[in-house]
């Protein structure tokens, strides 16, 4: 063992071919590219499956090492890197094999021909380092040496589609006719619709308010004229020589039909009580209602029962004028 | 019978596309003929959809016919661009799932659940009525409750205030879950989207000389969430998560 030039840093230990030995190698006068081999009787070999294809079909390649000093140091070649391989074929790595044995690496790729002039997988060509060979300063590179595969012949040819047999095509039923033309709103327009609304509302009543700017009024003065009717029915009746205190309760109910809008059909003074609830009138009004009701009913069906008389046509107008106040 | 059918529906498509479509059902008896003639009228319609006319009726019909013509990843993709514009259309959505029902998606490795999309799952798919038939149910209650309290506001009738003002807050809230659903489904389906239209890797980087991220292949129709771009890759997102790159040759973009 020598050591030559003080830029190498050289140490073989080789003690032998089944015996593991650390491998320094000299980075002066690597070659380009270089994976990291050592060994003395280096031996590449490649092989290929399948040789006969199509250019639908892939081979897979393989590069298989032995006699390696340092197996696991070793890096895998990228095939990419070298310009006819590149050239040639679409590569893709194929995972790392398992079970190596000792000074053994295997390489695995995956190769599709580029086209039909593609004739054969090229040489590769492997660089290590050979630890026996001295490395003189004048020629650093000589401990390099090249281990080289066989050119494999590729018989390369075009796909051949087996013959078109007609088949129908299935049409699923969502696929049977073309789509109508489109119905959808902007939702823009859905919006609108949205807000649309409120504003109308806030509209319709202004316009109200702006071309019957009584309308208010008028509403009260409706309800003003009901009473007015009623007051003045029960002057008539009051006025009149035979009056049933029917005709009063009458005129009565009647006003309070349209005074609170009334569904109209009661005929006691607990319907009568309930129909003014519903109607939201005021307590006072309801109790005075009631009482009303069943004096006239005591006097109407009472067994010493009288024609009405002046305090029932009295009680009628109070009832009336305090609903109108009550408003 | 067909030609009748077809006169209905040819204001929504370009006269050729519709021609063809037809074209390709009358000649189903022979797959391969019928796919030509698909095909032609997916073109009429991407060229209808590229000149502006972008409407769901035009996004559906293309993509029927690149389903019919075998092309399953645009088709993905075309259904998605209707569903950009409509995210509660019914024929899209059934559409979409019918397709992406004949993937094939990888199982080894599990990786079959991977790249299946993620579902736009929303309140209303418990529902048997249509996001559409509820809104117009939400505008005309509220129109309703409005014509209530305009009503009540005139004659001081208590209960038609009381009545028209229910009616307005239960169509307000109606209509502002409706709103919030659409906003949602209207972000789903705007997430940048591209669609593998053939079988192509995932890659660590935005080369074929990275190493793939899983070993499977992606099948056409796989949908992705694009992230970013470089030199004519997409880096982009499986539906779990996994990210990783893609060259734009082997997919499509939903624009």
């Amino acid at each position: 063992m020598r050591m030559i030039g003080k830029n190498l840093v050289l140490v073989l230990l080789a003690l032998g071919p089944s015996v593991r030995a650390e491998v320094a190698i000299p980075v002066v006068g690597q070659p380009t590219p270089f994976y990291g081999a050592a060994g003395k009787k280096l031996k590449v070999d490649a092989t290929a499956t399948p040789t006969d294809l199509t250019l639908e079909d892939s081979i897979l390649f393989t590069l298989r090492v032995e006699g390696l000093l340092n197996g696991a140091e070793v890096v895998r070649p990228h095939l990419l890197d070298i310009e006819q391989f590149a050239r040639d074929f679409q590569i893709e790595d194929e995972p790392a094999t398992a079970n190596e044995p000792a000074g053994t690496r295997v390489f695995q790729y995956r190769l599709r021909p580029r086209g039909l002039k593609v004739k054969a997988i090229p040489e590769f060509v492997f660089p290590y380092y050979d630890p026996d060979i001295p490395q003189p300063a004048d020629r650093p590179e000589l401990p390099f040496r090249k281990a080289r595969t066989a050119v494999i012949a590729l018989s390369i040819r075009k796909a051949t589609l087996p013959p078109q047999s007609i088949v129908p095509l299935e049409v699923p039923p969502f696929a049977e006719s073309l789509a109508p033309p489109d119905t959808h709103f902007p939702s823009w327009a859905m919006w609108l619709a949205f807000l649309a609304p409120p504003f109308l509302a806030v509209g319709w009543y202004i316009g109200w308010r702006l071309l019957n700017p009584e309308g208010a009024r008028l509403a009260r003065r409706q309800r003003s004229r009901a009473a007015r009717t009623a007051l003045r029915s029960l002057q008539i009746l009051a006025r009149g020589a035979t009056v049933s205190s029917g005709d009063v309760v009458h005129c009565v109910t009647n006003y309070l039909t349209l005074r609170y809008n009334l569904p109209g059909v009661f005929r006691t003074p607990r319907e009568l009580t309930q129909n003014l609830r519903e109607a939201r009138a005021g307590e006072i009004i309801i109790a005075n209602s009631e009482t009303f009701l069943r004096t006239a009913d005591a006097a109407r069906f009472s067994p010493n029962a009288s024609p009405a008389t002046d305090a029932l046509v009295a009680d009628a107008e109070r009832l009336i004028r305090d609903a109108e106040g009550d408003a | 019978m067909i030609g009748l059918l077809f006169s209905a529906t040819m204001i929504a498509s370009p006269p050729l596309a519709a021609e063809e479509y037809r074209a390709g059902l009358e000649s189903r008896a022979d797959a391969a003929q019928a796919r030509l003639h698909f095909l032609r009228a997916a073109e009429e319609f991407e060229r209808a959809w590229n000149s502006g006319e972008r409407n769901t009726g035009i996004a559906r019909n293309m993509a029927q016919s690149r389903f019919l013509a075998g092309d399953v990843g645009r088709a993905i993709r075309d259904y998605r661009r209707g569903l950009r514009l409509a995210p509660h259309d019914h024929e899209l959505l059934e559409g979409l799932t019918s397709v992406r029902e004949r993937i094939s998606y990888p199982l080894a490795s599990d990786r079959g659940s991977s790249l299946s999309p993620v579902e736009a799952s929303s309140g209303l798919d418990r529902i048997a009525v249509s996001w559409h038939r509820l809104a117009w149910g939400a505008i005309a209650l509220s129109a309703l409750g409005w014509f209530l309290l305009a009503r009540g506001w005139r004659s001081s009738r208590r209960e038609l205030l009381g009545l028209g003002l229910g009616s307005i807050v239960v169509a307000a809230a109606l209509g502002g879950w409706l709103g919030w659903e659409d906003h949602r489904l209207r972000s789903h389906w705007a997430e940048p989207t591209a669609v593998v239209v053939s079988a192509t890797d995932l890659r660590t980087g935005n080369s074929e000389e990275y190493p793939r991220r899983i070993e499977v292949r992606l099948p056409a129709g796989t949908e992705l969430r694009v992230l970013g771009e470089r030199g004519g890759w997409l880096q982009v997102e499986l539906p779990d998560g996994t990210t990783g790159w893609v060259s734009s040759s082997f997919v499509v973009q939903v624009d």
